[in-house]
């Protein structure tokens, strides 16, 4: 029991600092402002989720959000029909989805070469893709924002069911509770467990390593290019910084949600936690009327303070571990 | 699946199970075999003795395919065989209880048990009942039936893991079995419980490759007894037709 | 093991390496050679500045050349002391980090080379002219066309409105936002809901869209439309109505950007405050041509007085810190009577793609 209540720490979390904000902002409690939560969550969730495949099989990937960011613009670059900034082919939606999200896998392929094969640590291969897909999407289209985006490229990321439900936020939940049972119930899933907990012990029982992470950092890059589709769809307009700094973000829910950066460890069903307390701090701190000059600050606290509280439920762990026979 | 490999338990035609002709290898400049030639046979346990670096882990890691060699023939089962990694050399029915063990500590027992070869349902998805009631089934056989096979690895004893380490070579029916170490670090009660086990594996027709530090241990068990030492074979021994002396001799170099 | 290390360390590079980004560069022409070090390269504001400039300066006759910062200091300082040791006839900044700029400066001021600022301006050192956009001016204006439209299309200026303010450390930021403040205090019945972004677009989305749901808002106006993510937000709410439909909320933005005078032109979005990148720009390329020519000095301060170049009539100041002359060109309002104006950036934009 109490390890149930350590190991879901993050739901608590979410719990009690959701009472808290209603309770000074009233206006908070309203289905509208939850399904912003929801909303604004989509594509961090997105992100975390490849980030944990990842991270599971013992493995960082920081590149998720220039992935995004890239094959967002790439993506609109093509799909655009403004004369002026888009490529001009105006490529049909569905094939720009479909080429998108081979960029995206494209992406984890290459990230997956440099760690498997040339051994490069995975930290620095992702880190440099990051500043090159940065650097690409400076050059490719010469720095322009995309907009004039066809309604059917936008649909995913801006058409809400009565004007409500967002579609991006039944794609994101449904993606939590697949990539859960594919965590779960699948070969590949406990496989990134063993991977993560003990390389050696994984690769001495015959389990396919390198596959296997390959697999993981292409699903990492998918991600970020469905995130990129669901992003610009939203925002109906993608800019060069698109995603900028989200790899914060990505690692804070990660972690507040139990992901272990040491990998073999956590659930999908944690960092979900964290990424709706994420979502529900900056919500929150939206409507709020709160002085401008504190809201950085604020979340910067919030989210320590969950870090923190991370950290002691895995000591309180370790302290049980240990002091069973 | 897992009885594949009992259809014909015993040696290849001429004899042997494994011959193992000139293993060679080398990590940057040190070399950690040099041109070993070995047999295993069917009902035989082979105790491997020498001293630390003597190259005893190097030679199992070849030949189970977690290593490749640098130069040499490997045959199995009449077979020569060059493993890409140990998915394929345990496809062959050789199986490596490692000496750490080679455990997931942040899984459950059954899982580790199942490692790298989870049962699948017909849908594909893990059959996880039938793995958790096999290790269970598994456990009890070997006498561990106080082991839980949903309990996580990383809060069992050293002797408990060993235990599991065990079963996970036992479940697939090896024919050649490796085993590093299986007695380090154990109670005199379940050293005893180790050594058993191999005689009974012995006896089904397995081949049985036990490496131990305890020359004890190696002649109350083993039928003949290869020596290592710096990498080279320092000499192979019918367990009756040699003394401690004579091995530790072997093991020291002095000839 | 030794060729796979290399292998890596290369493999490496390589990936770094395409991760530079191209600098500008010019055809060659007789007379000055000037070079416009900017800051970075990476958005159509910042690229309008520079290519504008060296379009205007080639007209003059001089040899232009642009160089990219990247928005690094170190890599700032590195192409100031190559086009020192180059020997250029003028150099034109526009500084990355104003403290750091202000050492490069000084270098220059050793050398004997003029130096110039566009768009920002270094802490110190010598600079013979900054040119560059009013920020008062610019958040004023954005803030009294909020308050004109909202009154047109409500019948009085009353309610809540949404200010998307950037961080306070920046100069523009809070300028901009401070003369906003300063127009909306006048209307008391207007409620300032001032929140704070960090010029990313899923801010401006997220803001907006919660604000927008808690709140029933009458305006918004941001530091910069250069960020998308308001009118989306808005959209996704059903709340993005034409200028005059009945719940159409006013929106005014600083800068115009080109996706702005597309909105404009649709009726979705009310005004913006025009950064004209291109007026001041222009205004510097012609100052840098006769200042070298020695034709014309600025030596006082107010309206200048050089009938016939483009910087007639505009305000000149003494900057202290810099010992010397600075102009800051003012904003105009951009609506649905002048968004076509080929001369607004936005549009000015359209020849360099």
């Amino acid at each position: 029991m109490t390890r149930f209540l350590l190991r879901n720490a993050v739901w608590i979390v979410l719990l009690f600092t959701t009472i808290a904000f209603v309770a000074v902002e009233p206006r908070l409690l309203s289905v509208r402002i939850f399904i912003n939560v929801l909303e604004h969550s989509s594509i961090l969730g997105i992100l975390v989720i490849g980030m944990i495949f990842c991270l599971l099989a013992g493995r960082f990937d920081l590149s998720s959000e220039s992935t995004l960011g890239f094959t967002a613009l790439v993506g609109a670059w093509m799909v655009s029909t403004n004369a002026f900034f888009g490529s001009g082919w105006q490529l049909p939606p569905a094939l720009v989805i479909v080429l998108m999200l081979a960029m995206g896998a494209a992406v984890g392929c290459i990230n997956s070469f440099f760690i498997i094969k040339l051994r490069v640590n995975a930290f620095i291969v992702t880190l440099a893709m990051l500043l090159a897909l940065r650097g690409f999407t400076y050059v490719f289209t010469n720095a322009n924002t995309m907009y004039d985006l066809p309604p059917s490229f936008t649909a995913l990321g801006g058409y809400s069911i009565g004007g409500l439900l967002p579609v991006s936020v039944i794609l994101f939940l449904s993606l939590f509770i697949v990539s859960q049972f594919v965590l779960s119930y699948t070969a590949f899933g406990r496989d990134l467990y063993a991977i993560g907990g003990n390389r050696e012990a994984a690769f001495a029982a015959g389990i396919r390593v390198d596959r296997r992470t390959l697999t993981a950092f292409v699903l990492s890059g998918m991600l970020g290019a469905l995130a990129a589709w669901v992003l610009a769809g939203r925002l109906q307009a993608v800019t060069i910084n698109l995603g900028q700094g989200m790899v914060f973000e990505v690692f804070a829910a990660a972690v507040i949600g139990g992901g272990s950066l040491a990998g073999g460890k956590g659930t999908m069903m944690g960092p979900l936690g964290g990424v709706l307390l994420l979502g529900v701090i900056t919500t929150g701190l939206s409507v709020m009327p709160i002085s401008s000059f504190w809201v950085d600050a604020v979340r910067g606290v919030l989210i320590l303070a969950a870090v923190v509280l991370w950290r002691v439920t895995e000591i309180f762990e370790e302290r049980w571990r240990t002091s069973t026979p | 699946m897992a009885d594949q490999h009992t259809m014909t338990p015993a040696d290849g035609a001429d004899g042997a199970l494994l011959k193992v002709r000139g293993l060679s290898k080398r990590f940057d400049h040190v070399v950690a075999l040099d041109g070993v030639s070995f047999e295993a046979h069917g009902n035989e346990v082979l105790g491997l003795v020498g001293d630390n670096g003597a190259g005893k882990s190097t030679l199992i890691k070849l030949v189970s395919g977690v290593h490749r060699p640098n130069a040499g023939e490997i045959v199995f089962a009449d077979q020569q065989v060059a493993f890409a990694t140990p998915r394929d050399s345990r496809e062959r029915g050789i199986e490596v209880i490692y000496q750490d063990m080679a455990l997931v500590d942040e899984l459950e027992v059954w899982e580790n048990v199942f490692l790298g070869r989870l049962l699948r349902t017909r849908v594909k998805t893990i059959d996880r009942r039938r793995m958790v009631a096999e290790a269970a089934e598994l456990l009890e056989s070997l006498g561990l039936g106080s082991l839980s096979p949903t309990a996580q690895v990383g809060y069992l004893s050293g002797g408990q893991k060993k235990a599991v380490a065990i079963s996970r070579a036992l479940y697939w029916d090896a024919r050649l079995l490796f085993m590093d170490e299986p007695t380090a670090a154990l109670a005199v009660v379940e050293i005893g419980k180790v050594l058993e086990l191999i005689g009974r594996l012995r006896d089904t027709g397995v081949a049985v490759v036990f490496v131990s530090h305890n020359l004890l241990e190696i002649f109350s068990t083993a039928d003949r007894i290869m020596v290592l030492h710096r990498g080279q074979l320092a000499g192979i021994r019918q367990t009756g037709e040699t003394d401690q002396d004579e091995i530790i001799k072997l093991m020291m170099g002095v000839r | 093991m030794q060729a796979g290390r290399i292998l890596r360390h290369a493999a490496i590079a390589a990936v770094l390496a395409l991760g530079i980004s191209v600098g500008g560069q010019s055809a060659s022409a007789d007379g000055y050679k000037v070079v416009y070090i900017a800051p970075q390269l990476n958005n159509a504001a910042d690229i309008v500045i520079a290519r504008n400039w060296q379009d205007v300066s080639e007209s003059l006759g001089m040899d232009a050349v642009i160089k990219n910062a990247e928005i690094s200091a170190k890599r700032e300082a590195d192409e100031w002391a190559t086009a020192i040791a180059l020997g250029y006839d003028a150099i034109v900044g526009g500084p990355v980090d104003s403290l750091a700029a202000t050492i490069s400066v000084k270098k220059a001021n050793e050398a004997g080379i003029p130096v110039f600022m566009l768009g920002r301006t270094s802490a110190g050192g010598k600079v013979e002219l900054i040119a560059r956009a009013d920020n008062i001016s610019l958040g004023t204006i954005a803030a009294e066309e909020l308050v004109r439209r909202i009154e047109e299309q409500r019948g009085e200026i009353a309610g809540k409105v949404l200010e998307l303010h950037g961080p306070m450390d920046q100069v523009n930021a809070r300028q901009r936002s401070e003369a906003i403040q300063a127009v909306l205090a006048k209307h008391p019945k207007i409620e300032l809901i001032r929140k704070l972004q960090h010029w990313t677009p899923e801010e401006f989305f997220d803001i907006t869209k919660s604000v927008a749901s808690a709140n029933e808002l009458v305006g918004i106006t941001m530091g910069s439309d250069v960020i998308p993510g308001v009118d989306a937000a808005l959209d996704s709410l059903g709340q993005l109505k034409k200028i005059g439909e009945p719940g159409h909320i006013v929106v005014t933005g600083i800068d115009a950007d080109p996706r702005i005078l597309d909105l404009i032109g649709n009726d979705l979005w009310d005004a913006s405050a025009l950064q004209d990148m291109v007026g001041y720009g222009t205004i510097l390329a012609h100052y840098v041509k006769h200042y070298l020519d020695g034709s014309f000095k600025i030596t006082a301060a107010g309206p200048i007085d050089n009938p016939g170049a483009p910087y007639h009539g505009i305000e000149a100041r003494w900057n202290e810190a810099t010992e010397g002359w600075e102009i800051q060109t003012p904003s105009r309002p951009v609506d649905k009577s002048n968004y076509t104006d080929p001369s607004l950036w936005g549009n000015a934009i359209k020849k360099y793609q």
